[in-house]
Protein backbone atom coordinates (compact mmCIF):
# COMPACT_ATOMS: atom_id res chain seq x y z
CA UNK A 1 0.00 0.00 0.00
CA UNK A 2 1.28 3.41 -0.84
CA UNK A 3 1.70 5.99 1.85
CA UNK A 4 -0.62 8.96 1.49
CA UNK A 5 1.05 11.72 -0.47
CA UNK A 6 3.95 9.47 -1.42
CA UNK A 7 3.63 9.67 -5.20
CA UNK A 8 5.24 12.81 -6.64
CA UNK A 9 1.97 14.22 -8.00
CA UNK A 10 0.45 14.01 -4.52
CA UNK A 11 3.26 15.83 -2.76
CA UNK A 12 2.05 19.36 -2.09
CA UNK A 13 4.18 22.42 -2.50
CA UNK A 14 5.60 24.04 0.65
CA UNK A 15 5.04 27.78 1.00
CA UNK A 16 6.84 28.67 4.20
CA UNK A 17 10.02 27.63 6.00
CA UNK A 18 10.46 28.27 9.72
CA UNK A 19 14.21 28.38 10.36
CA UNK A 20 14.91 28.00 14.09
CA UNK A 21 18.52 29.15 13.90
CA UNK A 22 19.32 28.59 17.58
CA UNK A 23 17.61 27.44 20.76
CA UNK A 24 19.61 29.97 22.82
CA UNK A 25 17.60 32.96 24.05
CA UNK A 26 18.01 35.80 26.54
CA UNK A 27 14.35 35.39 27.59
CA UNK A 28 12.85 32.65 29.73
CA UNK A 29 9.16 32.73 28.83
CA UNK A 30 7.13 29.94 30.44
CA UNK A 31 5.25 29.29 27.16
CA UNK A 32 8.28 29.05 24.87
CA UNK A 33 7.66 26.88 21.80
CA UNK A 34 11.17 25.41 21.90
CA UNK A 35 11.50 21.76 22.91
CA UNK A 36 11.47 20.96 26.61
CA UNK A 37 14.16 18.40 25.86
CA UNK A 38 16.60 19.73 23.33
CA UNK A 39 17.81 17.37 20.61
CA UNK A 40 21.44 16.35 20.93
CA UNK A 41 24.15 17.76 18.75
CA UNK A 42 25.58 21.04 17.60
CA UNK A 43 23.88 23.97 15.93
CA UNK A 44 23.78 23.83 12.17
CA UNK A 45 26.55 25.90 10.57
CA UNK A 46 26.36 28.66 7.98
CA UNK A 47 27.13 26.45 4.97
CA UNK A 48 24.33 24.01 5.81
CA UNK A 49 21.85 26.82 6.32
CA UNK A 50 22.80 28.42 3.00
CA UNK A 51 22.18 25.10 1.26
CA UNK A 52 18.82 24.67 3.04
CA UNK A 53 17.66 28.16 2.01
CA UNK A 54 18.56 27.54 -1.63
CA UNK A 55 16.78 24.18 -1.61
CA UNK A 56 13.69 25.72 -0.03
CA UNK A 57 13.50 28.38 -2.75
CA UNK A 58 13.93 25.67 -5.43
CA UNK A 59 11.01 23.74 -3.89
CA UNK A 60 8.75 26.76 -4.30
CA UNK A 61 8.88 28.18 -0.77
CA UNK A 62 8.02 31.91 -0.73
CA UNK A 63 8.68 32.87 2.87
CA UNK A 64 11.49 32.16 5.29
CA UNK A 65 10.93 33.02 8.96
CA UNK A 66 14.21 33.31 10.83
CA UNK A 67 13.39 32.45 14.40
CA UNK A 68 14.84 30.68 17.42
CA UNK A 69 15.49 31.00 20.36
CA UNK A 70 16.85 34.39 19.51
CA UNK A 71 18.11 34.49 15.90
CA UNK A 72 20.15 37.66 16.58
CA UNK A 73 22.51 35.47 18.63
CA UNK A 74 23.76 34.01 15.34
CA UNK A 75 26.65 36.15 14.10
CA UNK A 76 25.98 34.85 10.57
CA UNK A 77 22.38 36.16 10.48
CA UNK A 78 23.23 38.92 7.98
CA UNK A 79 24.83 36.36 5.68
CA UNK A 80 21.80 34.07 5.91
CA UNK A 81 19.40 36.96 5.26
CA UNK A 82 21.40 37.88 2.17
CA UNK A 83 21.48 34.27 0.96
CA UNK A 84 17.73 33.90 1.45
CA UNK A 85 16.90 37.12 -0.35
CA UNK A 86 19.24 36.26 -3.23
CA UNK A 87 17.41 32.95 -3.59
CA UNK A 88 14.19 34.91 -4.05
CA UNK A 89 12.69 34.33 -0.61
CA UNK A 90 10.71 36.92 1.36
CA UNK A 91 12.72 37.29 4.57
CA UNK A 92 10.92 37.65 7.91
CA UNK A 93 12.82 38.01 11.19
CA UNK A 94 11.06 36.83 14.38
CA UNK A 95 12.93 38.27 17.33
CA UNK A 96 12.69 39.26 20.97
CA UNK A 97 14.33 42.53 19.91
CA UNK A 98 17.14 41.95 22.41
CA UNK A 99 20.41 42.56 20.60
CA UNK A 100 18.93 44.60 17.76
CA UNK A 101 21.13 47.68 17.83
CA UNK A 102 21.20 50.34 15.09
CA UNK A 103 24.30 49.07 13.29
CA UNK A 104 22.99 45.49 13.24
CA UNK A 105 19.54 46.53 12.06
CA UNK A 106 21.03 48.60 9.24
CA UNK A 107 23.21 45.68 8.13
CA UNK A 108 20.23 43.33 8.16
CA UNK A 109 18.19 45.74 6.10
CA UNK A 110 21.02 46.18 3.61
CA UNK A 111 21.27 42.37 3.36
CA UNK A 112 17.64 42.24 2.20
CA UNK A 113 15.53 41.78 5.32
CA UNK A 114 11.85 42.32 4.38
CA UNK A 115 9.97 42.42 7.68
CA UNK A 116 10.45 42.15 11.44
CA UNK A 117 8.25 40.62 14.10
CA UNK A 118 9.01 41.57 17.71
CA UNK A 119 7.47 39.69 20.61
CA UNK A 120 6.16 41.58 23.63
CA UNK A 121 5.09 39.83 26.81
CA UNK A 122 2.87 42.66 28.11
CA UNK A 123 1.91 46.27 27.46
CA UNK A 124 4.12 47.58 30.28
CA UNK A 125 7.56 47.02 31.70
CA UNK A 126 6.93 45.35 35.05
CA UNK A 127 4.55 42.72 33.68
CA UNK A 128 6.65 42.12 30.59
CA UNK A 129 9.95 41.74 32.43
CA UNK A 130 8.42 39.51 35.06
CA UNK A 131 6.97 37.14 32.47
CA UNK A 132 10.11 37.08 30.32
CA UNK A 133 12.35 36.56 33.34
CA UNK A 134 14.61 39.31 31.97
CA UNK A 135 14.74 43.11 31.83
CA UNK A 136 13.71 43.17 28.20
CA UNK A 137 10.61 45.33 27.76
CA UNK A 138 12.34 48.70 27.33
CA UNK A 139 14.91 47.09 25.01
CA UNK A 140 12.07 45.70 22.87
CA UNK A 141 10.49 49.13 22.73
CA UNK A 142 13.75 50.66 21.40
CA UNK A 143 14.16 47.82 18.91
CA UNK A 144 10.64 48.38 17.58
CA UNK A 145 11.33 52.12 17.15
CA UNK A 146 14.53 51.27 15.33
CA UNK A 147 12.69 48.93 12.95
CA UNK A 148 10.16 51.63 12.10
CA UNK A 149 12.87 54.29 11.68
CA UNK A 150 14.42 52.05 9.00
CA UNK A 151 11.01 51.81 7.26
CA UNK A 152 10.78 48.06 7.76
CA UNK A 153 7.26 46.75 8.37
CA UNK A 154 6.76 45.79 12.01
CA UNK A 155 4.62 43.00 13.42
CA UNK A 156 4.07 43.00 17.18
CA UNK A 157 3.39 39.53 18.55
CA UNK A 158 1.90 39.02 22.00
CA UNK A 159 1.03 35.64 23.46
CA UNK A 160 -2.21 36.03 25.40
CA UNK A 161 -2.64 34.10 28.62
CA UNK A 162 -4.40 34.32 31.94
CA UNK A 163 -2.02 36.98 33.27
CA UNK A 164 -2.23 39.51 30.42
CA UNK A 165 -5.45 38.84 28.49
CA UNK A 166 -7.45 41.37 30.55
CA UNK A 167 -5.07 44.09 29.34
CA UNK A 168 -5.62 43.39 25.65
CA UNK A 169 -6.94 46.91 24.98
CA UNK A 170 -3.66 48.36 26.30
CA UNK A 171 -1.68 45.83 24.29
CA UNK A 172 -3.46 47.07 21.15
CA UNK A 173 -2.57 50.64 22.15
CA UNK A 174 1.07 49.64 22.58
CA UNK A 175 1.20 48.22 19.05
CA UNK A 176 -0.42 51.42 17.73
CA UNK A 177 2.11 53.63 19.50
CA UNK A 178 4.95 51.60 18.04
CA UNK A 179 3.59 52.07 14.51
CA UNK A 180 3.09 48.34 13.96
CA UNK A 181 1.62 47.24 10.62
CA UNK A 182 0.33 44.04 12.18
CA UNK A 183 -0.53 42.88 15.65
CA UNK A 184 -0.67 39.16 16.30
CA UNK A 185 -2.58 38.29 19.45
CA UNK A 186 -1.85 34.61 19.85
CA UNK A 187 -3.68 32.67 22.52
CA UNK A 188 -1.19 30.52 24.32
CA UNK A 189 -1.05 27.03 22.82
CA UNK A 190 -0.57 24.24 25.28
CA UNK A 191 2.42 22.23 24.13
CA UNK A 192 5.92 22.00 25.49
CA UNK A 193 6.66 24.57 28.18
CA UNK A 194 3.12 26.01 28.14
CA UNK A 195 1.60 22.58 28.77
CA UNK A 196 3.76 22.30 31.85
CA UNK A 197 2.45 25.69 33.01
CA UNK A 198 -1.14 25.13 31.96
CA UNK A 199 -2.77 25.95 35.28
CA UNK A 200 -0.94 29.26 35.48
CA UNK A 201 -1.52 30.31 31.88
CA UNK A 202 -4.99 29.13 30.87
CA UNK A 203 -7.49 32.02 30.76
CA UNK A 204 -11.06 31.51 31.94
CA UNK A 205 -13.92 31.42 29.46
CA UNK A 206 -15.10 34.83 30.74
CA UNK A 207 -11.66 36.33 30.11
CA UNK A 208 -11.56 34.91 26.58
CA UNK A 209 -15.01 36.27 25.68
CA UNK A 210 -14.21 39.74 27.05
CA UNK A 211 -10.98 39.85 25.08
CA UNK A 212 -12.71 38.69 21.92
CA UNK A 213 -15.14 41.64 22.04
CA UNK A 214 -12.27 44.11 22.46
CA UNK A 215 -10.31 42.55 19.60
CA UNK A 216 -13.26 42.46 17.18
CA UNK A 217 -13.95 46.15 17.83
CA UNK A 218 -10.27 47.04 17.33
CA UNK A 219 -10.11 45.00 14.15
CA UNK A 220 -12.90 47.16 12.66
CA UNK A 221 -11.63 50.45 14.07
CA UNK A 222 -8.06 49.99 12.83
CA UNK A 223 -8.85 48.72 9.34
CA UNK A 224 -6.47 50.20 6.78
CA UNK A 225 -3.95 51.10 9.50
CA UNK A 226 -3.03 48.02 11.47
CA UNK A 227 -4.01 44.44 10.85
CA UNK A 228 -5.17 42.83 14.09
CA UNK A 229 -4.91 39.06 14.01
CA UNK A 230 -6.44 37.06 16.84
CA UNK A 231 -5.50 33.43 17.20
CA UNK A 232 -8.35 31.99 19.25
CA UNK A 233 -7.73 29.49 22.00
CA UNK A 234 -9.03 26.18 20.69
CA UNK A 235 -9.99 24.88 24.11
CA UNK A 236 -13.17 26.92 24.17
CA UNK A 237 -14.48 26.10 20.68
CA UNK A 238 -16.34 23.21 19.02
CA UNK A 239 -14.09 22.66 16.05
CA UNK A 240 -10.33 22.18 15.98
CA UNK A 241 -7.94 24.54 14.24
CA UNK A 242 -6.63 23.50 10.80
CA UNK A 243 -3.23 22.96 12.35
CA UNK A 244 -0.39 24.05 10.02
CA UNK A 245 -3.03 23.97 7.26
CA UNK A 246 -2.46 20.24 7.14
CA UNK A 247 0.53 18.07 8.04
CA UNK A 248 3.32 18.31 5.45
CA UNK A 249 1.11 20.44 3.22
CA UNK A 250 2.25 24.09 3.41
CA UNK A 251 5.00 24.51 6.00
CA UNK A 252 8.17 22.96 7.26
CA UNK A 253 10.49 23.71 10.16
CA UNK A 254 14.23 23.21 10.27
CA UNK A 255 15.43 23.42 13.86
CA UNK A 256 18.75 24.57 15.29
CA UNK A 257 20.29 21.10 15.08
CA UNK A 258 19.16 20.54 11.48
CA UNK A 259 16.16 18.29 12.11
CA UNK A 260 13.22 18.87 9.76
CA UNK A 261 9.75 18.87 11.34
CA UNK A 262 6.26 19.22 9.82
CA UNK A 263 5.42 21.51 12.75
CA UNK A 264 7.71 23.19 15.31
CA UNK A 265 6.14 21.22 18.18
CA UNK A 266 5.99 17.83 16.41
CA UNK A 267 8.68 16.59 18.81
CA UNK A 268 5.76 16.22 21.28
CA UNK A 269 4.66 13.10 19.37
CA UNK A 270 6.65 10.27 20.86
CA UNK A 271 8.28 7.74 18.58
CA UNK A 272 8.67 10.05 15.60
CA UNK A 273 12.03 10.18 13.88
CA UNK A 274 12.96 13.43 12.17
CA UNK A 275 15.49 13.41 9.36
CA UNK A 276 18.40 15.84 9.46
CA UNK A 277 19.53 18.16 6.64
CA UNK A 278 23.11 17.07 7.36
CA UNK A 279 22.22 13.66 5.89
CA UNK A 280 19.41 14.33 3.42
CA UNK A 281 18.22 17.02 1.03
CA UNK A 282 15.33 19.17 2.14
CA UNK A 283 13.23 18.13 -0.85
CA UNK A 284 13.75 14.41 -0.12
CA UNK A 285 12.74 14.92 3.51
CA UNK A 286 9.64 16.87 2.45
CA UNK A 287 8.50 14.38 -0.18
CA UNK A 288 9.77 11.01 1.03
CA UNK A 289 10.47 10.93 4.77
CA UNK A 290 8.27 8.86 7.06
CA UNK A 291 7.67 11.82 9.38
CA UNK A 292 6.26 14.06 6.65
CA UNK A 293 4.09 11.30 5.19
CA UNK A 294 2.81 10.03 8.53
CA UNK A 295 -0.21 12.39 8.69
CA UNK A 296 -0.19 13.83 5.19
CA UNK A 297 -3.53 13.84 3.37
CA UNK A 298 -6.54 12.04 4.87
CA UNK A 299 -5.82 8.30 4.45
CA UNK A 300 -4.28 8.02 7.96
CA UNK A 301 -7.49 9.24 9.60
CA UNK A 302 -9.77 7.25 11.87
CA UNK A 303 -13.44 7.85 12.37
CA UNK A 304 -15.05 10.29 12.93
CA UNK A 305 -12.48 12.27 10.86
CA UNK A 306 -12.29 9.79 7.98
CA UNK A 307 -15.88 10.34 6.83
CA UNK A 308 -16.23 13.91 8.11
CA UNK A 309 -17.10 16.57 5.55
CA UNK A 310 -14.62 18.89 7.27
CA UNK A 311 -11.64 16.54 6.89
CA UNK A 312 -10.13 18.69 4.13
CA UNK A 313 -10.84 21.88 6.09
CA UNK A 314 -9.40 21.18 9.53
CA UNK A 315 -7.39 18.01 8.73
CA UNK A 316 -8.53 16.43 11.99
CA UNK A 317 -7.04 19.26 14.04
CA UNK A 318 -3.69 19.15 15.75
CA UNK A 319 -1.66 15.90 15.87
CA UNK A 320 0.49 17.16 18.73
CA UNK A 321 -2.55 18.00 20.86
CA UNK A 322 -4.11 14.60 20.10
CA UNK A 323 -0.87 12.91 21.15
CA UNK A 324 -0.43 15.02 24.26
CA UNK A 325 -4.00 14.69 25.57
CA UNK A 326 -5.04 11.21 24.37
CA UNK A 327 -1.69 9.44 24.11
CA UNK A 328 -2.25 8.65 20.41
CA UNK A 329 -1.52 11.12 17.60
CA UNK A 330 -3.95 9.37 15.20
CA UNK A 331 -6.95 10.25 17.36
CA UNK A 332 -9.24 13.16 16.51
CA UNK A 333 -8.02 16.33 18.23
CA UNK A 334 -10.05 16.59 21.48
CA UNK A 335 -10.66 20.27 20.56
CA UNK A 336 -13.33 18.88 18.19
CA UNK A 337 -16.79 18.39 19.71
CA UNK A 338 -17.10 15.13 17.72
CA UNK A 339 -13.91 13.65 19.15
CA UNK A 340 -14.35 10.37 21.04
CA UNK A 341 -11.67 11.65 23.44
CA UNK A 342 -13.40 14.99 23.98
CA UNK A 343 -13.28 14.38 27.73
CA UNK A 344 -9.49 14.59 27.58
CA UNK A 345 -9.96 18.33 27.16
CA UNK A 346 -11.95 18.68 30.39
CA UNK A 347 -9.03 19.22 32.74
CA UNK A 348 -8.05 22.05 30.44
CA UNK A 349 -11.43 23.72 29.95
CA UNK A 350 -13.01 23.06 33.34
CA UNK A 351 -10.92 25.60 35.16
CA UNK A 352 -13.29 28.54 35.49
CA UNK A 353 -12.24 29.02 39.09
CA UNK A 354 -8.56 28.88 39.84
CA UNK A 355 -6.83 27.81 42.94
CA UNK A 356 -3.48 29.51 43.49
CA UNK A 357 -1.43 28.59 40.43
CA UNK A 358 1.86 26.77 40.83
CA UNK A 359 5.15 28.55 40.29
CA UNK A 360 6.00 29.08 36.63
CA UNK A 361 8.46 26.67 35.10
CA UNK A 362 10.79 28.74 32.95
CA UNK A 363 12.32 27.61 29.69
CA UNK A 364 16.03 26.99 29.94
CA UNK A 365 18.80 27.35 27.42
CA UNK A 366 20.56 24.35 25.97
CA UNK A 367 23.87 23.46 27.57
CA UNK A 368 26.90 23.63 25.32
CA UNK A 369 27.03 20.21 23.67
CA UNK A 370 29.66 18.39 25.70
CA UNK A 371 28.66 14.84 24.87
CA UNK A 372 26.59 13.90 21.89
CA UNK A 373 24.09 11.06 21.79
CA UNK A 374 21.77 11.82 24.67
CA UNK A 375 19.28 14.46 25.64
CA UNK A 376 20.63 17.65 27.18
CA UNK A 377 17.66 18.26 29.44
CA UNK A 378 16.08 16.09 32.07
CA UNK A 379 12.34 15.49 31.75
CA UNK A 380 10.42 18.00 33.84
CA UNK A 381 6.92 16.66 33.49
CA UNK A 382 6.08 13.41 35.19
CA UNK B 1 -22.78 52.85 13.60
CA UNK B 2 -20.77 53.61 10.53
CA UNK B 3 -17.44 51.90 10.34
CA UNK B 4 -14.46 53.16 8.49
CA UNK B 5 -15.08 50.65 5.74
CA UNK B 6 -18.36 52.18 4.67
CA UNK B 7 -17.09 55.75 4.76
CA UNK B 8 -13.91 55.20 2.77
CA UNK B 9 -14.17 55.92 -0.91
CA UNK B 10 -11.65 55.92 -3.65
CA UNK B 11 -11.28 59.60 -4.48
CA UNK B 12 -10.15 60.15 -8.09
CA UNK B 13 -7.39 62.44 -6.82
CA UNK B 14 -5.84 60.10 -4.26
CA UNK B 15 -2.58 58.31 -4.92
CA UNK B 16 -2.43 54.61 -4.01
CA UNK B 17 0.88 53.21 -2.83
CA UNK B 18 1.88 49.71 -1.77
CA UNK B 19 2.89 49.72 1.88
CA UNK B 20 6.41 49.12 3.12
CA UNK B 21 7.31 45.46 2.90
CA UNK B 22 4.75 44.69 0.17
CA UNK B 23 6.39 43.67 -3.07
CA UNK B 24 5.69 42.09 -6.43
CA UNK B 25 7.45 38.82 -7.11
CA UNK B 26 7.47 36.22 -9.86
CA UNK B 27 6.96 32.62 -8.75
CA UNK B 28 10.03 30.74 -9.95
CA UNK B 29 8.07 27.48 -10.43
CA UNK B 30 5.01 28.68 -12.32
CA UNK B 31 6.19 32.06 -13.56
CA UNK B 32 3.01 33.59 -12.12
CA UNK B 33 3.06 36.97 -10.44
CA UNK B 34 2.50 37.05 -6.69
CA UNK B 35 2.31 39.78 -4.09
CA UNK B 36 4.48 39.11 -1.05
CA UNK B 37 4.07 40.85 2.30
CA UNK B 38 4.92 40.10 5.95
CA UNK B 39 4.13 36.42 6.54
CA UNK B 40 1.63 36.31 3.67
CA UNK B 41 1.08 36.24 -0.10
CA UNK B 42 -1.55 36.66 -2.84
CA UNK B 43 -1.59 35.17 -6.32
CA UNK B 44 -2.12 37.88 -8.92
CA UNK B 45 -3.50 37.95 -12.43
CA UNK B 46 -1.99 40.07 -15.22
CA UNK B 47 -4.51 42.89 -14.73
CA UNK B 48 -3.72 43.14 -11.03
CA UNK B 49 -0.02 43.40 -11.85
CA UNK B 50 -0.70 46.28 -14.27
CA UNK B 51 -2.70 48.04 -11.55
CA UNK B 52 -0.15 47.49 -8.81
CA UNK B 53 2.77 48.65 -10.91
CA UNK B 54 1.06 52.04 -11.05
CA UNK B 55 0.43 52.13 -7.27
CA UNK B 56 3.66 53.94 -6.58
CA UNK B 57 2.33 56.92 -4.61
CA UNK B 58 2.85 59.15 -7.65
CA UNK B 59 -0.07 58.29 -9.96
CA UNK B 60 -3.56 59.44 -9.06
CA UNK B 61 -6.53 57.10 -9.28
CA UNK B 62 -7.96 58.93 -12.29
CA UNK B 63 -4.64 58.67 -14.13
CA UNK B 64 -4.32 54.98 -13.40
CA UNK B 65 -7.85 54.30 -14.65
CA UNK B 66 -7.15 56.20 -17.88
CA UNK B 67 -3.89 54.34 -18.43
CA UNK B 68 -5.54 50.98 -17.85
CA UNK B 69 -8.55 51.82 -20.02
CA UNK B 70 -6.17 52.60 -22.88
CA UNK B 71 -4.09 49.47 -22.27
CA UNK B 72 -6.96 47.00 -22.06
CA UNK B 73 -9.44 48.75 -24.33
CA UNK B 74 -12.12 48.32 -21.67
CA UNK B 75 -15.17 50.50 -21.04
CA UNK B 76 -13.94 53.21 -18.69
CA UNK B 77 -16.79 53.06 -16.15
CA UNK B 78 -16.76 49.30 -15.77
CA UNK B 79 -13.01 49.28 -15.29
CA UNK B 80 -13.34 52.02 -12.66
CA UNK B 81 -15.62 49.85 -10.56
CA UNK B 82 -13.40 46.74 -10.79
CA UNK B 83 -10.36 48.82 -10.07
CA UNK B 84 -11.90 50.48 -7.01
CA UNK B 85 -12.92 47.10 -5.67
CA UNK B 86 -9.44 45.71 -6.15
CA UNK B 87 -7.75 48.65 -4.41
CA UNK B 88 -10.21 48.83 -1.51
CA UNK B 89 -9.70 45.12 -1.01
CA UNK B 90 -5.95 45.65 -0.72
CA UNK B 91 -6.51 48.67 1.55
CA UNK B 92 -8.72 46.53 3.79
CA UNK B 93 -5.89 44.05 4.11
CA UNK B 94 -3.47 46.81 5.09
CA UNK B 95 -1.39 46.29 1.95
CA UNK B 96 -2.00 49.70 0.41
CA UNK B 97 -1.89 53.34 1.48
CA UNK B 98 -4.31 55.80 -0.11
CA UNK B 99 -2.44 59.09 -0.05
CA UNK B 100 -4.87 61.97 -0.25
CA UNK B 101 -2.66 65.03 0.12
CA UNK B 102 -1.60 66.88 -2.98
CA UNK B 103 1.89 66.24 -4.29
CA UNK B 104 3.93 69.27 -3.34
Amino acid sequence: MELPGKSPQDVPRPLGLLAELTFRCPLHCPYCSNPVRYPAGEELGTAHWRRVLGEAADMGVFHVLFSGGEPLLRPDLEELVAAARQSGLYVNLLTSGVGLRASRAEKLKAAGLDSVQISFQADEEAGGDSLAGAAAHSIKWKAAELVRSLHLPLTVNVVLHRGNIDRVERIIELAGKLGAHRLELASVQFYGWAFRNLQSLLPSLTQVQRAENVVVAAHQRLRGQMEVIYVLPDHHGDRPKPCMNGWGRRYLTVNAMGEVLPCPTAYEILGMHFENVRQRSLSWIWAESAAFNRFRGTAWMREPCRSCDRRDIDFGGCRCQAALLTGDATNTDPACALAPHRAALLPVTGLEQFVSPPTLIRRRNPEPPATAGHSLEAPLWQ
Amino acid sequence: MSTKVSTISLAPGCRPQLREGVRLHRDRLSGRPVLLFPEGMLLLNATAVSVLRLCDGQHRVREIVSTLAATFDDPHDLLSVDFAECLLNLWNRELLHLLSREVS
